[in-house]
């Protein structure tokens, strides 16, 4: 098959972070959570979104910082990528209204449906639509969730999340992508009712207000099918990534990972035989989960700091549902 | 764009909601629901699943060929599906007998009620673009009776259905010559779920009373579309035309998704065609479905010769314009 061009890099990175950082022990007390579980979350602060916050507000400020970092103008954006679980409004464009508010005249759009997942998949999605054809060289992909509190298995944070994507750019070229998935245990979380399934009637039971106490979740399957190949599933993407880019496990020089409890890195760099390589540990505690988009904070702090240098290689681990997703990038 | 089209499908219910009974249940009159252009509409069955429509139509959109060779389902979440978090596109999968281990690319993705063509495209410079995609399917599918306000829009009376499509890289057959998308961004609040998103939480209130529903979301974002929607669809199709590099001479069928007879015409009547593939009297307004229908229409009618090219021009409740030019 024929690609244009396969040399894709990240030409800007933008976040913005609500004012209100919250200490999590006033949490803990709150939701009265035991000691061990929030010892195992490992998180010390999160952002607390307020009224301002809204998910075009934290989106449209990261997408101008990333511009910024880009040093482009939106007129160059050919392509907006939008990918949030729960937006201002459901099945609602924000990539439309960001198009309009950035002044993005020659940008098309997209949004990109679904959890953690769906972040690593926007972006290989963007990377796909730069390589397969002529006219799309700069794409911004944006993540924005508005989450505040205690999710299993750690504490969640309100952010937005931007990056620019561009053609021939020489700095964190995406050299591969790869996922597993096991989505024959894909119905071990779903929100039973207001789809067609069991659409919401006169007597529908909804617990508090939003989404997350109307999650069920099938604790069989996941202790019985996902938990037991949780980490190895690192290793196989690991194997499959390093073989389809050429390259050896050795020579990766930083790996970055989305932010969960406080054993999740570790774990992780023992499967794939990497046990004490840099993976910005350092920054996790005081940012807890806020999106897919985990891996590029964590990439941009590490850049900032000096933690990385031009030629590193970097493996980047997101996981979200039932799938779980390497990107190999070289700084 | 060498990207082809190697099959299409669509499923309907059987069931029909006439425009009698459209006009009863908007508070209005027959006629001003056959002024829009409807006759009838389809629409499922109650305890029928999102996905299981969807799986009807992938499943003779693929044929023989064996699910396992499908490396991308791609599905278009405009509708609500069987549940609210677990992705369509993975249960569909499932259901089909794809692969569900390992590398498979499951999408769900969204462009409002007139994206498809975009989709199109993103998923063909998938093909293009990634080793790891060699055959894509796009799919979609609405129910719209518990998601809506008695199935209106604005002007638009919303059908149920599923549409398919399989797409490869390099096929000899419903060759794509060019896609031309336009956004009329500036209204940019046309349509969505008021509840359901983080500025209007669902409670149990919300969950009873019938107000999670697909609706305008600010009159003047779709007013102002409406007064511009006509001019963009014709500028759209030009633009498909030019970069294809073709005239309006060129085309032998024109397929028009639209959800107004009046704006259908006026948009149509540019081009000088006498072949119009327009699926809004019998089916109402189809939203994603609508551009699948039409291609669907063009490339399994056997009475459309190889050669013969259509030009598609969607316009819908929302932002989007699109347009395609498609060779048999």
């Amino acid at each position: 098959m024929e690609n244009t061009n396969g040399n894709v890099g990240i030409a800007g990175m933008g976040f913005y972070f609500p004012e209100e950082k919250v200490d999590t022990h006033t949490i803990k007390e709150e939701a009265n959570l035991e000691d061990w579980i929030y010892e195992n979350a490992g998180i010390n602060t999160i952002y607390k979104p307020s009224d301002i916050d809204r998910n075009t507000h934290m989106a449209y400020n990261a997408s101008v910082e990333a511009l910024k970092d880009a040093n482009m103008d939106a007129s160059e954006i050919d392509l907006i990528v939008v990918c949030v679980f729960r937006n201002d409004y459901w099945h609602w464009q924000m990539s439309t209204w960001l198009k309009d508010k950035l002044k993005a005249v020659n940008a098309d759009t997209l949004e990109v449906c679904g959890g953690c997942s769906a972040h690593f998949f926007s972006v290989e999605t963007a990377v796909d639509q730069i390589r397969g054809s002529d006219d799309i060289n700069n794409v911004l992909v944006v993540c924005s969730e508005r989450f505040f509190g205690y999710g299993w298995p750690t504490f969640l944070s309100s952010g937005g999340q931007a990056i620019v994507l561009k053609r021939n750019c020489p700095q964190f070229r995406y050299l591969g992508f790869y996922t597993s998935n096991l989505i024959r245990y894909h119905e071990n979380a779903y929100i039973k009712y207001g789809g067609t399934a069991f659409p919401f009637n006169e007597e529908t039971v909804w617990n508090g207000v939003g989404f997350q106490q109307n999650v069920e979740v099938n604790a069989d399957i996941y202790f019985e099918h996902i938990k037991p190949a949780f980490f190895d599933k690192f290793k196989e993407i690991t194997d499959k990534l390093m073989e389809n880019t050429g390259h050896n496990i050795s020579e990766v020089d930083y790996v970055v990972s989305i932010i969960q409890q406080k054993k999740f890195d570790k774990k992780i760099l023992e499967a794939i035989g990497l046990p004490d390589i840099p993976c910005g540990l350092e920054y996790k505690a005081e940012l807890g989960h806020f999106s897919g988009a985990d891996t590029y904070i964590v990439l941009d702090k590490a850049r900032k700091d000096g933690k990385i240098k031009k030629g590193d290689l970097i493996l980047s681990f997101t996981i979200g549902g039932i799938a779980w997703c390497a990107e190999l990038i070289e700084y | 764009m060498n990207i082809s089209i190697d099959s299409a499908a669509t499923f309907y219910p059987e069931s029909l909601i006439s425009a009698d009974e459209l006009a009863k249940m908007a508070g209005i009159s027959t006629e001003e629901v056959l002024k829009k252009g409807v006759n009838s509409i389809h629409a499922a069955e109650k305890g029928t699943l999102t996905t299981d429509m969807a799986v009807k139509a992938v499943n003779e959109a693929i044929g023989d060929i064996d699910p396992k060779s499908i490396d991308q389902l791609a599905f278009i979440s405009e509708g609500v599906s069987d549940y609210l978090y677990m992705d369509p596109s993975k249960n569909i999968l499932k259901k089909i007998g794809g692969r569900i281990e390992d590398l498979i690319y499951s999408s769900d993705y969204f462009r409002g009620n007139n994206g498809t063509v975009g989709i199109i495209r993103t998923v063909g410079n998938q093909l293009r673009g990634n080793p790891q995609i060699s055959r894509s399917v796009i799919a979609t599918s609405l129910i719209w009776s518990y998601h809506s306000d008695n199935r209106r829009l604005g002007d638009a009376f919303l059908g149920d259905g599923a549409g398919a499509l399989m797409l490869t890289e390099g096929g000899e057959r419903n060759k794509i010559l060019s896609i031309a998308l336009k956004s009329l961004s500036e209204y940019n609040m046309i349509s969505g779920f008021r509840y359901g998103g983080t500025l209007n939480e669902i409670d149990q209130e919300i969950a009873r009373t019938h107000k999670f529903i697909y609706e305008i979301l600010d009159k003047e974002h779709y007013n102002g579309m409406m007064e511009h929607i006509s001019e963009a669809g014709k500028e759209t199709a030009d633009n498909a035309l030019k970069k294809a590099g073709l005239t309006s001479s060129d085309i032998s069928y024109i397929g028009i998704c639209g959800f107004n007879k009046k704006i259908n015409d006026e948009i149509v009547s540019d081009f000088g065609c006498s072949n119009v593939i327009d699926p809004l009297s019998d089916r109402g307004y189809l939203g994603s479905l609508g551009v699948i229908d039409v291609i669907s229409s063009f490339v399994n009618d056997n009475t459309v010769r190889s050669g013969d090219k259509i030009l598609i021009i969607a316009v819908g409740i929302d932002a989007n314009v699109e347009a395609m030019v498609i060779e048999k």
